[in-house]
């Protein structure tokens, strides 16, 4: 939109420069073909309205937005000024805080297998029963994941799983065992097993990735780990 | 709770690559589940 609306500018500036420069030279003879035909000025009025809901979509400043919306009102009711100079002076100014806008915000990109997880309704329907706070954090969970954000998504996943910890304690209402404690504080930390859990996990499944004894505790289902504590 | 898995994370100043977030978060989600459903278990 804003290149359709920077090539408008163009053959506006093109066009009144030919008329200056036939002035200039007294040849007012010479036949200048007009740029502001009623067709330019629809097609311009289109691209005006593509730029205002672009302008729209990353939430930029209300000023442009209202030369916009003036400008494309003009040009749909063709009682506008047709002088090749008024509008590109219009169009530029328009064009100028789009330009602007765009410098003063910054916009991610999110990878293809990270971008589900944003906002991702899946991932909340796991911990609907577990409220409002639960089902916000693990939005979070999700939304910092596709951002990139590793530590902060596990920090938010630590406060999921506490929600459901409390829920666990209070329907078992059960103590809970230092080899649970060491098994979740290993969940948290994605850290070492102690050595005797790590050789019961291993016990379990040789199929584990060889990581050198660290962070693949990570890779182990939540049943297991529950079976084996 | 605290000690089991806030202090961890809180204090540890420990960073987290991809796989060992995705690791975390889908064990999480798979925990959540697991306590979510447990009950019709053992209805049925």
């Amino acid at each position: 939109m804003l290149s359709g609306a920077l090539n408008a500018l163009q053959e506006l500036r093109t066009g009144d420069s030919l008329r200056r420069s036939a002035g200039v030279i007294g040849r007012a003879d010479i036949t200048i073909r007009e740029v502001c035909t009623a067709e330019f000025l629809v097609n311009l009025a289109l691209v005006v309205d593509g730029l205002m809901i672009m302008s729209r979509n990353f939430d930029s400043d209300p000023s442009p937005e209202d030369q916009m919306q003036k400008l494309k009102s003009d040009l749909e009711s063709k009682s506008c000024d047709r002088r090749e100079a008024v509008i590109a002076a219009r169009l530029a100014a328009i064009v100028d805080g789009v330009q602007n806008n765009l410098n003063s915000r910054k916009f991610m990109f999110i990878p293809e297998d990270q971008a589900k997880y944003y906002d991702n309704p899946d991932l909340m329907a796991g911990v609907l029963r577990f409220g409002e706070t639960a089902i916000l954090e693990m939005r979070e969970a999700g939304n910092c994941f596709a951002l990139s954000r590793g530590t902060a998504c596990v920090f938010r996943c630590m406060r999921v799983a506490e929600y459901g910890l409390r829920h666990l304690a209070r329907r078992v209402g059960a103590k809970i065992s230092s080899r649970v404690r060491d098994a979740l504080s290993s969940l948290a930390t994605g850290g070492q097993l102690s050595p005797r859990l790590t050789t019961r996990f291993q016990k379990h499944d040789s199929g584990l990735p060889d990581l050198g004894g660290t962070n693949y505790f990570v890779f182990i289902p939540m049943q297991q780990i529950i079976a084996l504590t | 709770m605290k000690d089991i898995c806030r202090n961890d994370i809180s204090h540890a100043r420990r960073r987290y690559n991809k796989p060992e977030t995705l690791g975390v978060l889908n064990r999480v989600q798979e925990f959540m589940k697991l306590l979510a459903t447990e009950p019709q278990k053992r209805k049925a």
